[in-house]
């Protein structure tokens, strides 16, 4: 039985092909979701949509967003925009299971995560570049562990600070559904990789749907979820980091000696171990009472 | 319980820069089933005249997995026929580089209960692999997936780490990938131990250990609830702490009459260095009990050394608990005997007294 967390754009054959799988669907418009619901929930189980957009929150029609229900769903959006028309919309998000993901490249993309934390919209960044503006990350990502003013989730530093076991690495490319000993991408024909970017550049696991329960004994599989040993075998690099328990090399091509990246994943770590520290501290604290 | 350290075959695939077995033994050979099945026969004997006793069989070389799994298969095989009544009083350990772990070792590994594998690992290239220069890409990517299929089947893996002079330029650095490799921190370090002029280029002086140590331990210490397990930091917070006391052969001041090493000829001598050096020989077990083995009088140089050197060089060292003048063959190749005290001993004291007790505010004191 397969185990895996199915991703693909929304398309109504390849779905109804597959039973009791669970799915996260990618669509393009919000109107499509009510559809899509029907069209899943048919035969298997929803976790999550993702609605991407190449527009700002503010020009998303607040009607659509009122017919989404209680599905959990992203809505990848370029920033707030408009300000005003976005502050309009916040009494309707905090009411939908909704997380605001913004591009990491998006004017003003860590400005608008802060701002929508603080109004308790759930939000996140999605990473796209190799470099991103590690003291803005930084900076955001110290607000939502340090700050004492209540504020909702930012991924992917609350995936990391509620998962962290300091003895196991941590992929926050869940968030994104990017790992890959959870979740599975199929293209329309059925075919099976193992991430977006392996979909992209054709590079499947199998081309048989049917082997979707024995993916896990392929080969290529298990050489998947053990391809961190590489940075290991590399004379110098992120195996040599101490942020790698959380970054495990995702910006590789981007590192030298004077990137951020180093700096910014090993105050990610401190950040992560202060905030358990904290919350245990709480929890005695809470049963002694 | 008394260790047997059992070298099935002094081959080795790999030829490690500071490895003694290798560059010692042209001519290696596996031992041969018939010795191997003496040996069980010798263990029953002795574990059935001790009944208080077990014994630890730690299977080492060369590398123990290039004799291949039936041989362990044979070797279980011995053990349910000879030791019928004593087998639950043999613990077995393995040491292995794990280039040459397959699938085809979990079964029978598991049957011997072997559930840990130590091995060791060095990024460093040129300093592990097999061939001269050695190889070692080849060798760190056949010990990435042995290591990945030890852990894939449930065997944990602590690492040694030799510290060598290529160590020092970079320690944090080579600290930060033993952490990322073995993410609770299981690994410990030992300074490198060659006494010939093989490879000066790696060779250390206990100042320089010293100094390694205690550039990571600040590190260690702020992030010990992170990576706990890194030694020696975490056996002197242990016993600082808690007086829990866990000491390897060579600072226990017990090995006189409780350790042994038998090589693929069936001979024995104190430990495996001894044998690698010549030194301490104790007769074959072809012709001698293993109560004979432990009972050697060569042993009782062993035995008065902790007298000698708490009356003489070592007098009332406040760390002497957990040091005993340390291994009694480092003192060999500078007086020509045991009853010196180790220079390594001492750096393990000068480091508590630089960097442990300052960093912590724990202070060393001894136990009983």
């Amino acid at each position: 039985m397969n185990s895996h967390i199915l991703v693909c754009d929304f398309d109504e054959d390849l779905i109804s092909r597959l039973q009791n799988q669970n799915f996260v669907v990618r669509v393009e418009s919000l109107d499509l979701i009510p559809h899509a619901i029907r069209v899943v929930q048919e035969k298997n189980h929803l976790h999550t949509f993702w609605l991407h957009t190449d527009v700002p929150l503010s020009d998303l029609p607040s009607h659509d967003l009122e017919n989404t229900g209680a599905v959990p769903y992203y809505i990848e959006v370029r920033g707030l925009g408009n300000f005003q028309e976005s502050i309009g919309k916040i009494r309707l998000l905090r009411s939908l299971n909704v997380m605001i993901l913004i591009p990491e490249d998006a004017p003003g993309s860590y400005r608008d995560c802060k701002i929508l934390s603080s109004l308790f919209v759930p939000c996140g960044i999605k990473f796209g570049s190799q470099n991103p503006a590690w003291d803005s990350l930084a900076d955001l990502m110290s607000y939502f562990v340090y700050s004492k003013v209540p504020h909702a989730p930012i991924e992917p530093f609350h995936f990391v600070i509620s998962n962290y076991d300091p003895q196991k690495r941590i992929d926050f490319n869940f968030i994104y559904f990017e790992d890959p000993s959870k979740f599975l991408h199929l293209d329309a024909r059925g075919w099976i990789a193992l991430s977006r970017k392996d979909l992209e550049r054709e590079e499947f696991i199998s081309t048989d749907l049917s082997q979707l329960d024995q993916i896990e004994d392929l080969p290529a599989y298990g050489q998947r979820l053990e391809s961190w040993r590489e940075f290991f075998l590399k004379p110098d690099g992120c195996a040599y980091c101490p942020g790698w328990r959380i970054c495990l090399g995702k910006f590789e091509e981007g590192a030298d000696k004077e990137s951020g990246c180093k700096r910014f994943f090993s105050e990610w770590m401190d950040a992560t171990e202060y905030y358990q520290v904290q919350k245990a501290r709480s929890e005695v604290a809470h049963k002694t009472w | 319980m008394v260790i047997i350290i059992l070298k099935v075959t002094e081959k080795c695939n790999s030829n490690c820069a500071y490895c003694d077995v290798v560059s010692r033994r042209p001519h290696a050979k596996h031992m041969p089933l018939d010795t191997l099945e003496i040996l069980f026969k010798r263990i029953n004997e002795f574990l059935e005249s001790h009944p208080e006793e077990s014994i630890n069989v730690t299977w080492h070389g060369g590398e123990p997995l290039l004799v291949g799994p039936e041989y362990y298969k044979a070797a279980y095989e011995f053990q349910q026929r000879y030791c019928q009544g004593t087998r639950d009083r043999i613990n077995h350990n393995i040491q292995s580089n794990l280039t040459l772990f397959s699938i085809d070792y979990v079964e029978i590994l598991r049957a011997l209960g072997i559930n840990q594998i130590g091995t060791s690992y060095d990024p460093e290239p040129h300093v592990r692999g097999p061939g001269t220069p050695t190889n070692s890409d080849l060798y760190n990517t056949q010990f990435m997936h042995g290591d990945a299929l030890a852990h894939k089947y449930g065997f944990k893996s602590g690492i040694i780490y030799v510290v060598t002079k290529k160590s020092l330029r970079n320690p944090l650095e080579v600290f930060c990938y033993l952490t990322n490799l073995r993410l609770d921190g299981s690994f410990s370090m030992h300074p490198v131990l060659l006494y010939d002029n093989r490879r000066e280029d790696l060779i250390i002086t206990p100042e320089e250990y010293v100094t390694f140590l205690g550039t990571l331990f600040p590190v260690w210490w702020k992030y010990r609830n992170r990576y706990p397990y890194v030694d020696p930091f975490n056996s002197i917070l242990r016993f600082v702490k808690d007086g829990e006391l866990a000491l390897s052969c060579t600072s226990s001041g017990r090995c006189a009459y409780r350790h042994m090493n038998i090589d693929p000829f069936g001979e024995t001598s104190q430990c495996g260095r001894s044998s690698d050096w010549e030194l301490l020989p104790y007769g074959n077990i072809r012709e001698r009990t293993l109560d004979e083995i432990f009972s050697d009088p060569k042993r009782n140089e062993l035995h008065i050394r902790n007298e000698v050197l708490r009356q003489g060089e070592c007098g009332d060292c406040r760390f002497w608990t957990i040091c005993h003048g340390d291994c009694p063959l480092d003192s060999y190749p500078k007086h020509t005997d045991f009853l010196h005290k180790s220079e390594w001993g001492c750096a393990r004291k000068v480091f508590i007294e630089q960097y442990f007790e300052p960093v912590t505010g724990l202070r060393f004191t001894p136990h009983d």
